[in-house]
């Protein structure tokens, strides 16, 4: 609760010893033990919670084999931003409390030992996160070394155009159209060939784990190997003018032999 | 024979310590402190705009396929709430407190230019009622994002003349930026007071003056990058247009060149505020002062170095090292939040609403802090990009950032620009209305973004099950707009009270406590010597030349 509003006033709310220098008053040892252990269980539950439940904490079940590996890296992280989370809460809220009860301040500038541990720190920290995104990109694109499926993917003002190997085409275009359903066979490597002729678009499937611009004048490709059979919801992710939230598509993974025969339907 | 005593020499007329009244004069004033009060209230205007625009599109976004507002209606709005939050709000508001405040903290009577400060004012005012008057073209407000992204902004895409007023009053707020750039670093190389060496300076000083060097830096880029999409739509040039074989990705490398370190532009001076306030209401010297000024140039040198980590979809660049300095950056960040908690740590704490405000930024600031790390990681990024987890990243460290710190330093410096206090019990409503509306309205939208749903979305589809959390957000931004007008309630029952605050309410550390509240016009009478980052302290507690003593 606020205390009384108004300037300081003299001899008031002021720290009689303010500066009188290395003036400690005793600090028992008993409460820096309880403030250590409670700020202990604080970090260390959360931590432990997060690295071990099972959740992929809110991105959408991966379907592909790429997106497995963008979930373990995800996990890491939160475990990771969990732990630091916390960690500086305790510290801010054992300053906080202690300061509360506090009578005379330390007059303490600062303490280089202390500083270059917490520059430290985060530096390992980051080049940890760094590791290991080398480790996330190399790991994708093994199973998409090779492609066995190509489908040419045009983005437009406000649709989208799907031609496969044998010149089948599926067009969707917002208002006129159904949604399109993009159908692909499960555990083959499909390469997207994402084209625009007008302004950039990005063709995401949240299920899949990631996304790539479409860029006019750019040749962008991107890769996938589809691990379960399903369909999902797809969308432009690159603000493109008007009805930009109505270009969305669908991805309906089925087993290879009804790819094929569907696709042969097509001809 | 009588010797006549030589006539006395006349003392010095005291400086005049009333300020000149009247609507002329203020229109008329080079007087750095009122430059910096029209600065403030003008930002604050301009914010409480392009906060309806938010809280329009929030309303919006309630439903999944409400029509509350046309499509062309919405795609304008966002554009506009970014570049009105951006450009005419939080540069600008940094640009009040740095006028107030760098004068007074170095012990100077104004800055060094007082007329291209007016000058300055005036060309933001100006910018800003070009920017606004694109609604009243015949096509309306400029709808490309506040990004403007070619090729959706060129002129087959985006026709209209609504485009082209936003390229030119960037322009012009973009001088105004630039002009105060070069007035801070003047006035901070040139016009300390006797004993203020560099790393005496508080440290609000030190974040504009390397915020201004930033400035100095990179607003000519994205200068001359509007000037080129104006070329491109006005005189038939090609820059970005890749039918005749232009970049329309060169336009993304230009803008985030400066929109990365823009947004430190934005930060830094918060950082700023929040290192002035909490020594103070510690009543410690602040925790590794040299430190905070190392990481300070580390974040600015950085920054010029991780743009494209705004570009990992384009499939255009070298992700990794983008991937590698994006992270690098995290740590002075980090740095400054240790040393902020640590300089509470084994404080005496006095909690006032200046350092209420701080520890809310803290915690936001984290909370936005540790989601950037994950973004710099480019396969990870290539999920989020473009989605709500960007968006709740950015309104994290930059709105929760420049909005909690804004108030920590109006509730700490209101008492010396007017004399009078704020209440304290107003001011801890709005704090709480607003830390639980920040939060609700930004925390959901991480998990909107993971799920997948993209920004500048009008609508969305029903079955993506995103509607629940989107509620969630909208009530959170109606609280936050009740806890923001409550600032609003307490300026005008505390004008009636009118408490009086006198010089030093706070017992603060730096040179601004050491006259009166207002400042005369010429801003000191007498200045006291100085010996340390904290002048006032020292005088207050008679400790001059101690210290130094001390130090050797």
């Amino acid at each position: 609760m606020p205390e009384e509003e108004g300037p300081v006033e003299e001899g008031r709310d002021q720290a009689p010893v303010e500066d009188e220098p290395a003036l400690r008053t005793r600090r028992s040892p008993v409460l820096a033990v309880v403030y250590g252990l409670v700020g202990l269980v604080v970090v260390a539950v959360p931590t432990i919670w997060v690295a071990t439940v099972d959740s992929n904490f809110a991105i959408p079940e991966s379907v592909t084999a790429d997106g497995d590996e963008v979930i373990v890296a995800w996990r890491i992280m939160m475990t990771m931003a969990t732990a630091v989370a916390m960690v500086v809460l305790v510290l801010l809220v054992i300053a906080v409390v202690s300061g509360a009860r506090r009578r005379t301040a330390s007059q303490t500038k600062g303490s280089v030992p202390l500083e270059l541990a917490y520059t430290a720190v985060p530096v390992l920290l980051v080049a940890s996160i760094f590791a290991m995104s080398l480790w996330l990109t190399d790991a994708m694109g093994d199973a998409t070394a090779e492609e066995d499926l190509v489908v040419e993917v045009d983005g437009f003002r406000w649709g989208w155009r799907f031609t496969y190997p044998n010149g089948h085409e599926v067009v969707g275009v917002s208002g006129e159209t159904e949604v399109p359903v993009m159908v692909l066979p499960v555990d083959r490597t499909v390469s997207f060939e994402l084209r625009s002729n007008d302004v950039i678009h990005a063709f995401f499937v949240p299920n899949f784990v990631t996304k790539l611009d479409v860029v006019p004048g750019q040749d962008n490709e991107l890769r996938v190997h589809p691990t379960r059979t399903g369909e999902w919801m797809g969308h432009c992710a690159e603000f493109c003018g008007l009805d930009h939230a109505r270009m969305n598509f669908r991805v309906r993974i089925v087993e290879q032999d009804e790819f094929e025969d569907w696709l042969a339907e097509q001809a | 024979m009588t010797v006549t005593a030589p006539a006395p020499v006349a003392e010095p007329e005291p400086a005049a310590h009333e300020a000149p009244r009247g609507l002329v004069s203020w229109i008329t004033t080079t007087d750095h402190k009122r430059i910096g009060i029209m600065y403030a209230v003008t930002s604050l205007v301009f914010f409480a705009i392009g906060g309806i625009l938010a809280l329009l599109m929030r309303a919006e976004l309630a439903d999944p396929q409400a029509d509350l507002l046309s499509t062309q209606a919405y795609n304008q709005f966002f554009t506009m709430h970014g570049t009105i939050m951006m450009f005419l709000f939080a540069t600008p508001m940094a640009a009040a407190l740095a006028n107030y405040l760098v004068p007074l903290h170095v012990g100077a009577p104004d800055m060094a230019f007082p007329r291209l400060n007016a000058l300055s004012y005036w060309l933001f005012v100006g910018g800003g009622l070009v920017l606004l008057s694109s609604f009243l073209t015949s096509r309306g407000a400029p709808d490309f994002g506040w990004t403007g992204y070619t090729p959706l902004s060129n002129a087959i895409y985006t026709p209209g003349v609504g485009a082209d007023l936003w390229i030119a009053a960037l322009a012009l707020t973009g001088i105004a930026t630039t002009i105060t750039g070069i007035n801070v670093v003047t006035t901070v190389f040139s016009l300390r007071a006797p004993g203020m060496t560099m790393f005496r300076m508080p440290l609000f000083t030190w974040t504009m003056l390397v915020q201004s060097v930033l400035v100095l830096l990179t607003f000519p880029v994205i200068t001359a990058t509007f000037v080129m999409l104006f070329i491109d739509r006005n005189f038939g040039a090609v820059f970005f247009d890749a039918t005749e074989g232009g970049v329309p990705v060169l336009w993304q490398h230009l803008f985030w060149f400066f929109g990365h370190p823009e947004v430190y532009i934005v930060v830094l001076p918060f950082f700023g505020v929040i290192s002035e306030i909490v020594p103070v209401f510690s009543r410690k010297p602040v925790f590794g002062y040299t430190a905070f000024v190392l990481a300070t140039l580390a974040i600015a040198a950085y920054s010029v170095t991780t743009w494209a980590h705004h570009m990992f979809t384009t499939g255009a660049v070298e992700s990794q090292f983008f991937a590698a300095t994006t992270l690098l950056i995290a740590v002075p960040t980090g740095v400054k939040i240790f040393n902020w908690v640590f300089t509470m740590w084994g404080g005496r704490l006095w909690f006032r609403t200046p350092l209420l405000y701080a520890i809310s930024f803290i915690v936001v600031f984290l909370i936005g802090g540790l989601t950037g790390p994950m973004l710099a990681i480019p396969d990870f990024d290539k999920h989020v990009h473009d989605t709500y987890f960007v968006v709740a990243h950015f309104h994290y460290v930059l709105l929760g950032s420049a909005m909690f710190a804004m108030f920590a330093g109006l509730y700490y410096w209101w008492p010396k620009v007017t004399g009078w206090m704020l209440r304290e019990s107003i001011g801890i409503w709005q704090l709480v209305l607003m830390f639980v509306g920040f939060n609700l309205t930004f925390f959901p939208q991480h998990v909107l973004g993971l799920e997948g749903m993209p920004r500048r979305y009008v609508e969305y589809p029903e079955e993506s099950g995103w509607q629940g959390l989107n509620v969630l957000s909208t009530v959170g931004s109606g609280i936050l707009a009740v806890g923001i007008a409550l600032f609003v309630v307490n300026v005008i029952v505390s004008a009636r009270r009118r408490v009086p605050a006198g010089d030093d309410p706070w017992q603060g550390n730096t040179l601004e406590w050491a006259t009166s509240s207002p400042p005369p016009p010429h801003n000191f009478d007498r200045l006291p010597p100085v010996r340390s980052e904290r002048p006032l302290h020292d005088w207050r507690t008679d400790t001059v030349g101690v210290d130094a003593a001390r130090e050797g």
